[in-house]
């Protein structure tokens, strides 16, 4: 082959921009696909993330601004008026569920205290699994992105460079200009992977460990209330 | 679970646009390498390359490139003659190109003028230094016998004696310098693209092949006659050095090189050599490989040449 023919036949395939728009569109409809999937997918992650973040910083605060009234000496039934209406989350919802048992057990004719505080103990436990599960929804999404994301990346970049072998194979050419464009472009799939997956493995750590320490305070709040109100029954009884 | 959606979506918007802008404002283009066009020559090719030619055109001096090899210019053709006749070439090739590099040595000055007294037809040195005359094997002769009249010159006069014996480095890295003539040829700076004289040893690329050995060692095995005692088991072995005319037959008589620790060894010896002898010329090795067949170390196996 003459090299003035094979420098022809290069530069036209060099002359294709490497730009990240060429990139996807040049690309397989495969390749194209799990880059749009990854793409929605990190959105989602984030989405996620800036949720979860906002959640448990207003569930801190709230949290913090019940536990100082709630230790402050106020009255008990006090606070359960004020709370009432508006529970919020963490150990102010717990607090009024527990106040709302003992409240209806006192209420009635019968005043049984003998099963009073099983009671409140499981609807104080109802509560903690009700709170629990309400800060761990989607997290599931974080873990899975983050362990499939990678591997969803690179099943484009696998396809990607057959497509691109298959290529070398139709030009008959095996210079790196016309290997490089289909590497480039199938190598971006495993890059957005990459980007979906490392922030949601990230995120899912820390936010597994926010759901952790976050019902670590609720359990101890119960138990503590528990043994309030189970003074206050054995002292009535 | 909105606001989280809205703040993702606009983030992940506003990083797209920065990579588009700032990845693709340097588009990664491949600048078009250079093709380096390869030529593959066969092995045909490459003898007759390295062959030379005997028509060769005279080489012109002046076009020839700059030696790469540091010429000595110290030395006289009528120092040396007296001492090596039987090396003319290599005076001739020195003093040829001495006069190129360095036209305003000191030294050719004093010995035209001290020798122009004494004996002015005596001296074909001076005006030959000057003249680029290439080595050619034909002007040995010719050389050889102005040496000849040279040394009786000096013989008769006595000026010239005091002054040969003196003692020169230089010489003496002349008189030890064996290099080939054509060297030069080789060795300069850049290549010359004149045909030489072709390479010291000839076409070495032309092999002795191995139909010629097997037909040399079919041959051996037929003449051989193995002494008594010794079959294809016998674990014995003579090396036997051959040296060959090219028409070829042997030309000296086969000399034992090496063998194994035997009784049986001398008798061994003696029937190859007697092998050798009878079943000469071996005209199954063809004269154009002479060069590689002329010195030919010969096994004596008969676990390889009974058994096999």
């Amino acid at each position: 082959m003459n090299p003035a023919d094979i420098a022809q036949s290069v530069t036209p395939l060099t002359s294709s921009n490497l730009s990240l728009f060429h990139l996807f569109l040049h690309a397989h409809w495969v390749v194209e696909t799990v880059m749009a999937g990854l793409l929605a997918c990190s959105v989602w992650v984030w989405a996620i993330a800036i949720d979860k973040t906002l959640l448990f910083a207003r569930l801190r605060r709230s949290g913090d601004h019940f536990e100082e009234a709630f230790w402050s000496g106020q009255s008990l039934e006090e606070l359960y008026k004020s709370l009432a209406a508006e529970p919020g989350h963490s150990t102010g919802s717990l607090f009024v569920a527990a106040m709302r048992e003992w409240k209806r057990s006192l209420e009635g004719q019968a005043r049984s205290f003998a099963g009073l505080q099983m009671r409140i103990e499981k609807v104080m436990n109802v509560a903690i699994a009700r709170e629990v599960e309400n800060m761990e929804r989607r997290l599931l999404v974080l873990a899975t992105v983050g362990s499939a994301g990678p591997f969803i990346g690179l099943f484009g970049t696998v396809v990607g460079i057959m497509t691109s072998f298959q290529s070398i194979a139709a030009s008959q050419n095996t210079s790196l200009a016309v290997v490089a464009p289909g590497i480039a472009e199938s190598l971006f799939a495993t890059a957005i992977g990459l980007v979906a997956a490392i922030p949601a493995t990230i995120f899912y750590n820390k936010f597994t460990s926010e759901v952790n320490r976050e019902a670590q305070r609720l359990e101890g709040f119960a138990d503590e209330f528990t043994a309030i109100l189970s003074r206050q029954i054995d002292e009535r009884g | 679970m909105k606001p989280g959606m809205t703040i993702s979506c606009v983030a992940h918007a506003a990083a797209l646009g920065f990579a588009l802008i700032a990845i693709s404002a340097s588009p990664m283009d491949a600048p078009p390498m250079e093709t380096l066009p390869v030529s593959f020559i066969s092995e045909k090719d490459f003898s007759q390359l390295t062959k030379g030619v005997k028509n060769a055109p005279e080489l012109k001096v002046p076009e020839q490139k700059p030696l790469a090899d540091k010429v000595d210019s110290e030395k006289s053709v009528d120092q040396l003659a007296p001492k090596v006749a039987d090396k003319p070439a290599i005076t001739t090739d020195t003093s040829k190109s001495s006069p190129a590099p360095k036209p305003d040595t000191p030294k050719p000055d004093p010995k035209p003028s001290a020798k122009a007294d004494t004996k002015p037809d005596a001296k074909p040195e001076p005006q030959q230094q000057p003249k680029p005359d290439p080595y050619r094997p034909d002007q040995i002769a010719a050389l050889l016998k102005k040496d000849a009249a040279k040394e009786k010159a000096s013989e008769n006069s006595a000026q010239q004696k005091q002054n040969t014996p003196k003692f020169d480095a230089n010489q003496v890295a002349q008189l030890l310098d064996k290099r080939e003539p054509q060297r030069q040829l080789a060795s300069a700076a850049q290549l010359n693209n004149n045909v030489g004289l072709g390479a010291p040893s000839g076409p070495q690329a032309a092999q002795l092949s191995q139909s010629e050995i097997d037909a040399l060692r079919a041959r051996l095995t037929q003449c051989w006659n193995p002494p008594p005692g010794v079959d294809a088991s016998t674990k014995i072995y003579v090396t036997i050095r051959v040296l060959m005319k090219p028409d070829g037959s042997l030309a000296a008589p086969p000399a034992v090189v090496e063998g194994s620790p035997s009784l049986l060894g001398p008798a061994l010896a003696e029937s190859a050599k007697r092998a050798l002898l009878l079943c000469q010329p071996f005209t199954m090795l063809r004269p154009e490989h002479y060069q590689q067949w002329k010195d030919l170390l010969l096994d004596f196996n008969p676990q390889i040449m009974l058994g096999g």
